[in-house]
């Protein structure tokens, strides 16, 4: 048993690095901080043919198409922020895993905090209740 | 009275919530991922590429311009491309319009042995080989086509395969109306 666990674990280990050198090996940058930011990018964007992967996962053609444009245009010194609007301009918000906060998607980021308060307000009601009447 | 009312008011709440995530699910379900208007009345991209057949001849926006044009993006290693691609020679036969096809990311010599085979409907066939066109156009995949007017911009936008009675109940009517009724 403990062999098969180090077995799948060394298997794990090796397709992670093997994505890993696969996207280096293609786009190579003079600097370190390129290099990050471009690997931050793309494991920031969603691949937008196969919806659950990002894009420095994925091998659709579309994904690839889409390393190649963030690759040319973090070289030619665009700022991060910059790409991300292009993208966003070309595939919309959907193409983003961290939803910007706007119209239509304010509800997501404020319904855990409004949770949040009707669960301390039941608990503060319950908690209220069972002292007076104690 | 109102106090028992509330007092129940709140055994029910555990319903809301449920009925509140069923409504947020149905409409991830149901609603598009990526809307249409995301493409449809932009420009078309600006380009510079080569027509796969004559490489030395490139084919830039302009030479799209100055008349509606249909923009079919496929490749040979896309199985449903190659099994469209004899509905746009009947479509073409029937309704001839231009109709510029865009390779994507593909090999050449691929594409002409395929065309070789099957025949060439294409006006003008733009090789590009990076994608980098594909991204400005904003594609998810293969299959897509575009109608685009006389001023380069799109005016309809399509994703995946189109049958002879598709084009004839939906492309041809755009066609039909961003030329005036005149033609084909």
């Amino acid at each position: 048993m403990r062999v098969m666990v180090w077995i799948l674990g060394l298997c794990f280990l090796g397709l992670m690095s093997q994505k890993l050198i696969a996207l280096e090996e293609q786009f190579a940058f003079a600097s370190q901080t390129q290099q990050k930011d471009f690997e931050n990018i793309c494991k920031e964007l969603r691949c937008v043919t196969c919806p659950n992967q990002n894009i420095a996962e994925s091998h659709a053609p579309v994904a690839k198409a889409m390393q190649a444009e963030i690759y040319q245009r973090l070289k030619q010194g665009d700022s991060i922020v910059d790409i991300k609007s292009y993208l966003v301009s070309r595939y919309g918000d959907y193409v983003l895993y961290r939803p910007v906060m706007n119209q239509h998607t304010w509800a997501l980021w404020a319904l855990p905090f409004i949770l949040l308060a009707i669960g301390a307000y039941l608990w503060f009601a319950k908690f209220y209740v069972a002292a007076r009447k104690s | 009275m109102m106090l028992t009312i509330r007092a129940h008011l709140w055994r029910f709440l555990p319903a809301f919530f449920l009925i509140g995530i069923m409504w947020l699910l149905w409409k991830a379900l149901y609603i598009k991922n990526i809307p249409e208007d995301q493409i449809s009345s932009k420009p078309f991209p600006s380009f510079s590429l080569n027509d796969v057949r004559h490489e030395e001849k490139a084919v830039t926006l302009a030479d799209l311009q100055g008349q509606v044009s249909i923009v079919h993006v496929w490749a040979s290693w896309c199985d449903v491309c190659v099994r469209e691609h004899q509905e746009w020679l009947n479509i073409i036969n029937q309704w001839p319009y231009p109709l510029v096809g865009m390779v994507y990311r593909d090999d050449a010599n691929t594409v002409k042995t395929i065309l070789a085979e099957k025949g060439d409907p294409f006006t003008l066939l733009l090789n590009d080989r990076t994608g980098q066109l594909g991204v400005d156009l904003g594609i998810v995949g293969t299959p897509e086509t575009f109608i685009v007017d006389a001023n380069g911009v799109i005016r309809y936008h399509h994703l995946g395969a189109i049958d002879q009675a598709y084009f004839e109940s939906e492309l041809l009517p755009v066609l039909k109306q961003l030329n005036g009724n005149d033609v084909g």
